[in-house]
């Protein structure tokens, strides 16, 4: 009885956690990378680096603010960003349908910092919830693999249950492959398996609304250029400053994370990091006299647990030593993940070995597993070698990303179906390690008037990490050499 | 430094769990007995990690807790593999 429970559990394993599988390693990999969202727009950004560290002063954001009522008078729909802990600088910005996106400005004064046009890290977090198709299918389709997520673990954990607790660091990585990958999918699968559960839970209630749209709200953001109705105010305004005092006042110094501006209010919202629940408390103010006109606090309840569902998830309060230990644990996530991958093909290669069916099954885990982070690498290429002053500059980023992904795709498919998948796997590992390595020094290079200045920056954060996927990478196509 | 500590006592208590599993004895060499130093410390030091980690606010405190568990485990079961391999005895899985 017991045999025939695995032996089904481990057929809904298997398919389950290949097809969501392709499309976990991407959410995966992308919600990894926009843990660090902030600081990867900032390296995205080289021309900020030689900004002096300072606090933001009542001028620049008099400035700022008047800067932002004029463009609400154009009819766009902006607001504004207060400089943080991680992002040191004002910004004033709109949602563009994938990012919000727009203008930075120097926290002293508030005049515009000419720093190039990006979508930086956000294009990972939009990678991660949407797979970057918009707020319906995307979403649709990552939701129903996060699903898929959560019926893998509990078959898994139903195959495994056994050897759960014995072999919880059994890893013989110079046993036989299939061996080897078996065993490096069970040791991070069950030691990761309270934070795997934490984030395909709370992932599948964040977005809990989408998938039973009867009792959601639908997509809170608006692209800039559709103005709410009656959007429309003319000034005078009152000063900005003297409002965030009053609402530093309610919700504490340094906690106030961004500024609305409505019909004749503007709202000061609470910042994401000032709490564990991730609620969006605000005050409002009369924009002609400033007068505060009222405080929304979340109360207790559903929409504080909502809320600390999303901050459980997005971790935008969490120390850096808290945010390393996510990203670490994301990494092997994403690592098991695709050993599950391999796990499948290694099983079907026995019986299906040749047929156009596990080609393209190869060439979709290959352009998953190793072509994202090529195509990751090749953004960060890409936002250091496009010019600066090019038109519609984040577009041409994001397109590189996806240029440099379509062609691992075609390079997969033309090795896989041609029946090299051992040199196409070693091949894609040779680009993202030469990527990889090489990042430090385009950093370097294209950063010469502050790269110099070694500290414990963003920029170093960066550049350590692609190093080390780099040389880790490295290490990986010697070993598929070794294995032949 | 909380963090640092916790990683270190998880790292440390799920090593000697490792040490203590019959399969991972065979692949080390390592007799059949069943000693309490490893048994002590793989039941006291997570409860060690768990004290360091109430000084830190909730929830960070069991979000650290656990996600040093993870880290650390990984950590252990590396260092269990290299002395595997150590002990030159690769060939015999």
């Amino acid at each position: 009885m017991r045999d025939i429970l695995r032996n089904r559990m481990g057929w809904l394993h298997a398919w389950v956690g290949f097809v969501g599988g392709l499309v976990l390693v991407v959410a995966f990999t992308g919600g990894t990378l926009a843990l660090f969202d902030t600081e990867i727009t900032r390296w995205m950004e080289p021309e900020l680096a030689a900004l002096p560290e300072a606090a933001m002063t009542g001028e620049a954001l008099d400035h700022a603010g008047a800067q932002v009522w004029a463009l609400r008078e154009k009819g766009q729909n902006v607001f504004l960003n207060l400089p943080s802990a991680r992002d040191p600088v004002l910004r004033i910005l709109h949602y563009d349908g994938h990012a919000f996106v727009g203008p930075v400005l120097d926290p002293r004064d508030g005049t515009a910092l000419n720093s190039r046009e990006t979508r930086g890290g956000q294009l990972f977090f939009d990678l991660h919830q949407s797979l970057y198709r918009g707020p319906v299918w995307g979403n649709l389709v990552t939701e129903a693999a996060g699903i898929g997520l959560i019926v893998a673990v509990i078959s898994g954990v139903i195959i495994h249950f056994r050897n759960l607790v014995p072999n919880l660091l059994l890893f013989r990585p110079f046993a036989a492959p299939g061996r080897a990958w078996l065993d490096a999918h069970l040791v991070a699968g069950v030691l990761l398996l309270p934070f795997i559960i934490m984030m395909a839970y709370t992932g599948a209630v964040i977005h809990a609304p989408r998938l039973f749209p009867m009792i959601g709200a639908g997509h809170a953001a608006r692209p800039a250029g559709r103005p709410d109705a009656g959007m429309r105010v003319v000034g005078p305004y009152a000063p900005l400053a003297p409002m965030l005092a009053q609402a530093e006042d309610i919700f504490g110094r340094g906690r106030i994370g961004f500024v609305m501006f409505g019909t004749g209010t503007v709202s000061f919202y609470r910042a994401d990091a000032a709490d564990f629940a991730m609620t969006r408390d605000h005050a409002d103010f009369s924009a002609g006299d400033g007068r505060l006109v009222g405080v929304e606090r979340i109360g207790r309840g559903m929409p504080r647990l909502g809320g600390a569902m999303r901050g459980l998830h997005f971790i935008r309060w969490g120390t850096p030593a808290l945010r390393w230990l996510y990203f670490v644990c994301s990494v092997v996530g994403s690592m098991m993940m695709a050993a599950g991958l391999g796990l499948f093909l290694m099983k079907h290669r026995r019986v299906h070995g040749g047929t156009f069916r596990l080609a393209l099954a190869e060439t979709l885990a290959l352009a998953v597993t190793l072509g994202l982070p090529l195509a990751s690498l090749g953004y960060l290429w890409g936002s250091r070698l496009l010019p600066p002053e090019l038109v519609h500059r984040a577009d041409r980023e994001t397109g590189v990303f996806f240029l440099v992904w379509l062609v691992a795709l075609l390079h997969a498919g033309m090795r896989c179906l041609g029946g090299a998948v051992r040199p196409a796997w070693r091949e894609q590992a040779c680009a993202i390690a030469v990527l990889g390595c090489g990042l430090p020094i385009l950093d370097v290079v294209s950063r010469a008037e502050t790269a110099f200045r070694l500290r414990a920056d963003v920029y170093l954060a960066v550049d350590a990490c692609a190093l080390g996927f780099g040389l880790l990478a490295l290490w990986g196509q010697r070993v598929i050499v070794r294995a032949r | 430094m909380i963090v640092l500590v916790s990683l270190i006592c998880w790292g440390l208590a799920l090593l000697c769990h490792g040490l203590l599993q019959p399969k991972i004895r065979r692949l080390l060499y390592i007799g059949s007995g069943r000693p309490v130093v490893p048994r002590v410390a793989r039941l006291v030091l997570p409860l060690v990690a768990l004290g360091m980690c109430a000084r830190l606010e909730m929830p960070l405190s069991i979000l650290v807790w656990v996600g040093t568990f993870s880290v650390g485990g990984l950590l252990a079961g590396g260092v269990l593999a290299v002395e595997v391999f150590r002990r030159g005895r690769p060939g015999r899985f």
